[in-house]
């Protein structure tokens, strides 16, 4: 075309039929451009499309599939946690599998967490019955992620406490022992100043259970010192028979608070997993419903 | 570009006669060419923008169906192969140190197991190592999945790794020409406890030592063993100690009470006062109840003594039956879902 131009200027005579051909080739030039540039447009065309749909679905799976991790990484975490605890590591140790292991479980609730609102951001979302259905998803996938948020801090602090210095009170002192007293009273104490600290941040299950573990300790504790203060021989093995026969009952009490803790935090678990269950259903079947009807709109079409 | 120069050299000349007449048309026509110039440019970029955009469109999704169904595969296969690899060393280092050979030797004799092993183990990171190249955003949804995978994944080939490397500290523990913990066990070769305690001592020194090289093992359970064993070992020690000075006070207690013994009779037959006698009786109660002391410190100190033999085998039993178990069925459980997520990860970014 620009040849053209050129051999019509060279050409003085015929200036105006140039010019028209000049202002066709323009013309042609720019519908093209036109055309191209609403093609490309088109090509990514406005509005909700079934693809955002499907992605979204397909979040939806990566959310639920991510829950699964919970319980195998809780497992490794608690296990090598009570092992380095119950064995007494050095404190870098201890600090290395809380961080490493228990870190991996808080930047998978993080991970999640983005996930869900990344989810939330889809155009999909913006639909009324969609949207419904995704927030009833995110409460409770969300409070499934606090759940276990929380579980890292509850299992934490039973481990340093329970079982870090409380775990030897009453399995390595010898009851027979002259000193038994002495040694149950100085270990009590740092089981019940673990205990208190533990208290910080856990849930009001766990903290029902470090208060009833403190008050049995607390009370064969009591039970020894008094031996301790006993004034003479036959007070002192008094007292201390006293204290042996509290100390029989010592474990059944423990079981008990154990059990009972163990079976609350079941049902409030199992609650939170049955309700996740649900709205995962309710959303899954929203988005299907609306798949179908793009499907249905797509064969309408042709 | 090449239009430009071309009409002002043509156009120049023909004008040049009669340029008051004709100004205006001169400049509508070069602004006629610059501005189609410039269209014809601007469709070209456009184009071009179109087809570049189409182009890599569709590399990247080639790059990422490739990254589902080529990398992510070779690399669940290059995992299915670490633990049979595993076990076959693990066999073939025991039977050809139970031949018998020592540690070095059948290190030697068990080196193609190794060699295919540390292959596996190998092939298993370049496979991981392809997956990460695949995609080089960690921000992404592609790449948080990649990252958590990456994770999972080194620690089970770490974990493999080191159930391997650390093999023959761990199977050596208890042979006599290896850390020889086996000597913990002194049984009926001591004639006194403090001979036990004596024994005891010499063989824990050097066993103590092995379990603190396996605590640098890159396999937690060996560590976690390592650390329970030396403490165990410890404990042995320390109720050794006990019972042997609990004997050896027990022969005290027989020497002052035929003392006492003695000392009353004297006392007795030389009739001496009551508060003499007393003072007798009180020694003897004093002495009673250090015998009591001294019994009951020796029976709990024995008791946990032999617990602690009872348990060692069991201990070292469960590193394989429990806690290996324990981790690889964590990883089981782990990596495939990891993998899964990869993909459905995948697939968001190539929906259509």
């Amino acid at each position: 075309m620009g040849e053209e131009t050129l051999d019509s200027a060279a050409q003085p005579g015929r200036r105006k039929s140039r010019r028209t051909v000049i202002v066709v080739a323009v013309v042609v030039i720019a519908v093209l451009a036109g055309g191209l540039g609403t093609w490309f447009a088109l090509s990514r065309p406005a509005g909700l499309q079934r693809a955002d749909v499907v992605r979204l679905d397909k979040e939806r799976v990566i959310l639920d599939n991510s829950m699964n991790l919970y319980d195998p990484l809780f497992n490794q975490f608690s296990v090598r946690y009570s092992s380095v605890m119950s064995e007494n590591a050095e404190q870098q140790v201890k600090d290395q599998v809380l961080n490493q292991d228990g870190g991996r479980l808080k930047s998978e609730s993080r991970i999640n967490l983005d996930r869900l609102d990344r989810m939330g951001s889809s155009p999909t979302v913006k639909e009324q019955e969609v949207s419904d259905a995704f927030n009833r998803f995110k409460e409770h996938y969300g409070a499934v992620i606090s759940y276990n948020d929380q579980l890292l801090v509850n299992t934490s602090n039973i481990t340093q406490s329970i079982g870090g210095p409380c775990a030897p009170l009453h399995s390595t002192l010898n009851v027979g022992a002259e000193t038994y007293s002495e040694d149950y009273v100085k270990g009590a104490d740092a089981c019940l100043a673990a205990v208190v600290t533990a208290k910080d941040n856990t849930d009001a299950e766990t903290t029902e259970l470090l208060t009833s573990v403190e008050g049995i300790i607390r009370g064969q504790r009591d039970k020894q010192q008094e031996v301790l203060d006993a004034k003479d021989d036959f007070e002192r093995l008094a007292k201390r028979t006293l204290a042996a026969l509290a100390m029989l009952d010592i474990n059944e009490a423990l079981s008990t608070t154990e059990t009972k803790y163990e079976s609350a935090v079941k049902v409030k678990y199992n609650q939170l997993v049955a309700d996740a269950n649900d709205s995962n259903k309710t959303f899954e079947s929203a988005l299907k419903k609306r798949t179908d009807q793009f499907d249905a709109a797509g064969k309408d079409g042709e | 570009m090449t239009i430009e120069p071309g009409p002002t050299q043509h156009e120049g000349p023909a004008e040049q006669p009669n340029p008051s007449q004709q100004p205006a048309p001169r400049k509508r026509k070069l602004a006629l060419i610059l501005i189609s110039s410039v269209v014809v440019l601007l469709v070209i970029a456009a184009a071009a923008v179109v087809t570049v955009t189409q182009i890599s469109g569709q590399q990247r999704k080639e790059s990422l169906q490739l990254l589902k169904e080529g990398q992510l595969t070779a690399l669940v296969d290059s995992r299915a192969k670490l633990q049979p690899a595993a076990n076959e060393y693990l066999a073939a280092y025991k039977k050809a140190r139970n031949a018998p050979a020592s540690q070095e030797e059948a290190e030697k004799n068990s080196q193609k197991e190794r060699g295919e092993f540390q292959k596996a183990a190998d092939e298993a990171r370049s496979a991981l190592q392809k997956v990460q190249s695949a995609h080089e955003s960690r921000a992404d949804g592609i790449g948080v999945a990649i990252g958590q995978l990456e994770d999972s994944y080194e620690g089970f080939i770490d974990h493999m790794e080191g159930l391997v490397e650390s093999y023959p500290q761990f199977e050596g523990l208890f042979r006599a020409d290896g850390a020889g913990c086996n000597g913990l066990f002194v049984g009926s070769k001591a004639a006194t406890l403090r001979e036990r305690q004596t024994l005891l001592g010499q063989a824990a020194a050097p066993c103590r030592e092995a379990a603190d090289q396996l605590k640098q093992s890159k396999n937690v359970a060996y560590v976690e063993f390592a650390r329970t064993f030396d403490n165990r070992v410890g404990q042995l020690e320390s109720n050794a100690e006990v019972t042997a000075k609990s004997e050896e006070n027990y022969n005290e207690f027989v020497q002052l009470k035929d003392q006492l013994v003695q000392k009353t009779n004297e006392a007795t037959a030389r009739n001496a006062s009551d508060e003499e006698l007393l003072k007798i009786a009180d020694e003897a109660k004093a002495l009673n109840t250090r015998i009591k002391n001294n019994r009951s410190e020796f029976d709990f100190a024995a008791k946990r003594y032999l617990s602690g033999v009872k348990d060692m085998p069991v201990l070292v039993e469960e590193v394989f039956s429990k806690k290996i178990a324990a981790e690889i069925k964590s990883y089981d459980a782990v990596i495939p879902l990891r993998v899964q997520i990869l993909k459905d990860a995948v697939d968001v970014e190539l929906v259509e």
